[in-house]
């Protein structure tokens, strides 16, 4: 028992291969993670009339607002929280893992089942109670689903496959 | 921002919109064997495939059902980490 906890406890402080070392495993998560962003954007925009990972689109509708055009189209005030929250998540997730071992596996796995526990909840907000295009529900929905997309971006981008970022435009 | 060239990883825009463009301006486009294709076609393919889903889920059935779908996804990401292969100790 206790030579396989201590196993157990090597394997997780392994730094895990990146993607130009390992093709299959890295590929394939990743992937199923760009997936994932894609049903998470296709659902945030009608609920919340703003992007919860697309901060190209968010940075656009932000302009638009400035100029006051066509602000029945978006909801401002869930923009501008998407946005800051992505951003703030990507610095503090980032960093954090820069400073812990950003490909340690325990850090992976760690960090992707926060980001999927907070979409979880998330999506236990939206089945308990109406959803609601504006108000402090969406604000708390937004800020889980956007600080989820955030630990996401940062927990893939050291794994070195540019080519698969697992958001649409970051 | 501008890229180096289709070839290169380090200088290459984290965008679904440059992955669109490095895809078809890649030299290497018709060659059999190119993995920086395969996966932006991959990426590309996915991100679109998972929107269809989600906006089809949420049409017909809600949109929690389809946080869930995606929920459930990412948890299956989190326990395909614990069998990716490490680096070598001089790696580390």
């Amino acid at each position: 028992m206790g030579a396989r906890l201590s196993t157990l406890k090597e394997h997780l402080q392994d730094s895990v291969q990146d993607g130009e070392e390992e093709r299959f495993f890295v590929d394939i998560e990743l992937l199923v993670l760009s997936f994932a962003t894609g049903i998470q954007d296709a659902i945030s925009y009608p609920d919340y009339h703003c992007f919860a990972s697309n901060q190209t689109g968010n940075t656009v509708l932000l302009a638009l607002a400035a100029a006051d055009v066509g602000t029945d189209l978006f909801n401002t005030a869930n923009t501008c929280l998407s946005l800051g929250v992505f951003l703030g998540g990507c610095f503090i997730m980032g960093q954090i893992g820069n400073t812990l071992g950003a490909r340690k596996r325990w850090w992976l796995i760690l960090t992707n089942l926060f980001s999927t526990a907070l979409m979880f909840v998330a999506a236990g907000l939206q089945y308990a109670l109406p959803v609601l295009v504006s108000g402090p529900r969406a604000l708390g929905v937004i800020t889980l689903l956007a600080f989820s997309s955030a630990a996401q971006v940062a927990m893939a981008r050291p794994l070195n496959v540019p080519q698969i970022t697992t958001v649409s435009r970051i | 921002m501008v890229l180096e060239s289709a070839d290169s990883d380090r200088y290459e825009q984290a965008m679904a919109t440059a992955a669109w463009v490095d895809l078809l301006v890649d030299p290497r486009f018709t060659k059999l064997k190119n993995h920086q294709r395969n996966r932006r076609f991959l990426f590309l393919a996915m991100l679109t495939l998972g929107s269809f889903v989600g906006a089809f889920t949420r049409a017909k059935v809600n949109s929690p059902l389809a946080l869930l779908l995606c929920s459930i996804l990412k948890l299956v990401v989190t326990g395909l980490f614990f069998l990716n292969p490490a680096t070598t100790d001089i790696c580390k």
